[in-house]
């Protein structure tokens, strides 16, 4: 006990939203210390029998996304929510964690809140709380990220009235319908900004004839991207490779034609919302139509999703404050309570 | 009124709330109330307390944001100033939610109280269980030899035929006056006692040579048993209770009942103060000597090859016998009259 304090004084205390595009990491009382794409980069050593080593991790290693020479992969550990590459997953966060510690000369061994999609298996969750102790955290409690999110907005989730949240990350959007503590309606469906980019890629690739890279498609999505007919229509100018010619060649697109491309992996959300707002018991749909529906994660900054949402379910839709932290400051704040409460008072975590 | 103009407006009375500053650009821009809440969705009661700045009437501060954000855009104006305008009147109070537990699934960790304790008290255990081995280390080998008559000497004294009349009959025999440890009591056994049984017990090899010799010289164990005040062993032996403790005829003298198996036989047999008691299966051969309060009950399977001598007779089983198993109560006293 009093040694685990010791460690506990050298040590910060964090929550982690390890997402499949950015991994956030919430420090106790200090807010969200680090902001990096989750991606690694691996180096194979030279030599027959050259073990593998980490050349780079976060925002360096997502610059050598598709620009990598033979002997370094630069690879996405998190896929779909979950862990596709637990070795490197684990390296990733021992990363992390030393990063958010780095003035510490003792190896930092924090208690860590991941938080977790509520669709993913027990298997996935195991894997994650395997990969965070890995990485040294000495205690590990996992979240479902809809909680985590509701909390980070400030919604009344302790209310006896129902708030919907929707959080579309990289990998997932997950929909939730909370109430008193408790989730009593989610679903995951794997569609997130990732798959806004491949849309991209394939629509590019249909009728331009030319192939680009997924770093770009996100950067014409951020750029251009919108969920619903605007006004005025931005262009963008890119550059990819043309199939037919097999040269580089340069283009531009606009803003319509990326709603046009968009269009399947919207209405896979919007789809999930419907669902969600059938699944909901009427008290509850009632409260979620009266207050309207709550957005966070990456996804809520693509421009006018809202607006999508809104027409698509007649019900006001709102944007959460700084809707990218939305879940690892929801789950900074549950380990804030998880302290306050002796950890026994906690609600959903594992 | 253009948009720029709009936020020149807003950003000059910014004393004024949000609410006040949307309705006066909803006006400007000739909007009924009823229209802008149909494109935001919200019914127009909570459209005009968000206009009145009526906070109370609204759910809570993310959805007035939420509301305004929208309204903002809706007429064309950067949302920022009024988002900050009401940010800057209603100071959020640093609202967290009353978190409950809902479902806890908490591991147990090493840490937990109840896992420290138990390993506290399962290492306690083992350092007690230590140094009562440690402590009863030498003894063990003794007692380790001495165990079938441990055991017995709870209850009976069990004189094996084969194992030699010096060597088996000795529990029963510990009814000696100056023997502390009465055998017969079933009580702890204390490690003198023990001792005692030791120094009776392992020259069992000379005993054997002795009992022949009982009439010629005072064996030597005697003399370590026996008081100081009786010191030859070839008095008459009733009057030496310990002395006894060498020779098998003695134990007619304490024991009057005795019981001889000539083969296996189930056995039940307790005596009327319940401190004497046999309970087992009794391999051919063995001899059990009656210790306790008479009248005894037994149960005796496999009756017929059981012999009960009283006082050196032979005792006639063969009324009781009912299918090869005898039940009965047997009293010495009643019997012998």
């Amino acid at each position: 006990m009093l040694f685990r304090r010791i460690r506990g004084i050298f040590s910060n205390d964090l929550s982690i939203d390890l997402g499949t595009a950015n991994t956030l990491i919430y420090a106790r009382g200090q807010g969200v210390v680090l902001d990096e794409p989750s991606v690694v980069a691996i180096r194979q050593d030279r030599g027959p029998g050259g073990g593998k080593s980490v050349a780079a991790v976060g925002d360096e290693a997502k610059q050598m996304l598709g620009r990598t020479p033979k002997n370094i992969t630069a690879i996405r550990p998190m896929k779909d929510g979950v862990i596709a590459d637990f070795t490197v997953t684990e390296k990733m966060l021992q990363h992390f964690i030393h990063k958010v510690h780095e003035t510490k000369l003792i190896r930092p061994s924090p208690r860590v809140l991941v938080c977790v999609p509520c669709g993913s298996t027990q298997v996935e969750r195991r894997a994650i709380k395997e990969s965070a102790a890995g990485a040294g955290a000495r205690e590990v409690y996992l979240i479902e990220e809809p909680m985590a999110a509701a909390i980070g907005a400030g919604l009344p989730v302790d209310e006896a009235r129902g708030s919907m949240v929707l959080d579309i990350g990289g990998g997932t959007s997950e929909v939730a319908v909370i109430s008193l503590n408790g989730i009593v309606y989610a679903n995951s469906v794997r569609v997130g900004g990732d798959r806004f980019d491949d849309a991209i890629i394939n629509y590019v690739r249909r009728n331009y004839g030319t192939l680009i890279g997924e770093a770009t498609a996100e950067i014409v999505k951020k750029a251009i991207g919108s969920a619903f007919p605007g006004n005025e229509v931005k262009e963008i100018e890119v550059k990819g490779r043309n199939l037919a010619e097999g040269i580089p060649r340069s283009f531009t697109l606009n803003s319509n034609e990326i709603l046009e491309s968009l269009q399947e992996p919207l209405s896979g959300i919007v789809g999930a919302v419907k669902a969600a707002l059938e699944q909901t018991p009427p008290e509850l749909g009632a409260d979620v139509a009266e207050r309207g529906i709550v957005l966070t994660g990456g996804g809520a900054l693509l421009r006018d999703i809202d607006r999508l949402l809104e027409e698509e379910t007649g019900l006001p839709v709102l944007i959460a404050e700084d809707p990218l932290t939305c879940v690892a400051k929801g789950g900074g704040r549950a380990l804030e309570m998880l302290d306050e409460r002796g950890g026994e008072l906690l609600f959903a975590v594992e | 009124m253009n948009a720029g103009s709009a936020e020149d407006n807003i950003e000059q009375d910014v004393l004024d709330g949000p609410g006040k500053k949307l309705k006066a650009l909803r006006v400007a821009k000739n909007l009924d109330l009823g229209r802008v809440a149909s494109l935001l969705h919200l019914s127009e009661e909570k459209l005009r307390s968000l206009e009145a700045e009526d906070y109370q009437a609204l759910p809570g501060p993310v959805f007035i944001q939420g509301y305004i954000r929208n309204y903002a855009r809706l007429l064309g104006v950067s949302p920022e100033p009024l988002l900050s305008a009401f940010r800057s009147q209603n100071p959020e109070k640093d609202r967290h939610p009353e978190l409950r537990i809902s479902q806890v699934q908490h591991e147990v960790q090493s840490s937990h109280l109840l896992m420290r304790l138990m390993t506290w008290v399962i290492v306690i255990g083992l350092v007690v269980l230590v140094v009562i081995w440690w402590k009863g280390y030498l003894k063990w080998p003794l007692m380790m030899n001495s165990t079938p008559n441990q055991e017995n000497s709870q209850n009976i004294s069990e004189e094996e035929d084969d194992g030699g009349p010096g060597f088996a009959s000795l529990p029963s025999f510990f009814d000696g006056p100056d023997d502390e440890t009465d055998s017969t009591t079933g009580g702890n056994l204390s490690l003198p006692s023990l001792e005692q049984m030791d120094e009776q017990e392992t020259p069992s090899g000379i005993n054997e040579k002795e009992v022949p010799a009982i009439d010629e010289a005072p064996p030597p164990s005697e003399t370590e048993v026996s008081p100081p005040s009786q010191p030859v062993a070839d008095e008459p032996l009733p009057d030496t209770p310990t002395t006894v403790t060498e020779t098998p005829p003695a134990a007619t003298e304490t024991a009057r009942v005795v019981v001889l198996f000539k083969g296996k036989s189930w056995t039940r047999i307790s005596d009327a103060s319940g401190r004497f008691k046999i309970q087992e299966e009794i391999s051919a051969g063995s001899r059990r000597a009656l210790q306790g309060d008479a009248p005894y009950e037994l149960v005796l399977g496999n009756a017929s090859v059981v012999e009960i001598t009283i006082d050196g007779e032979v005792f006639d089983l063969t009324p009781h016998i009912r299918g090869n198993v005898a039940r009965f109560t047997l009293d010495p006293d009643r019997i012998s009259r």
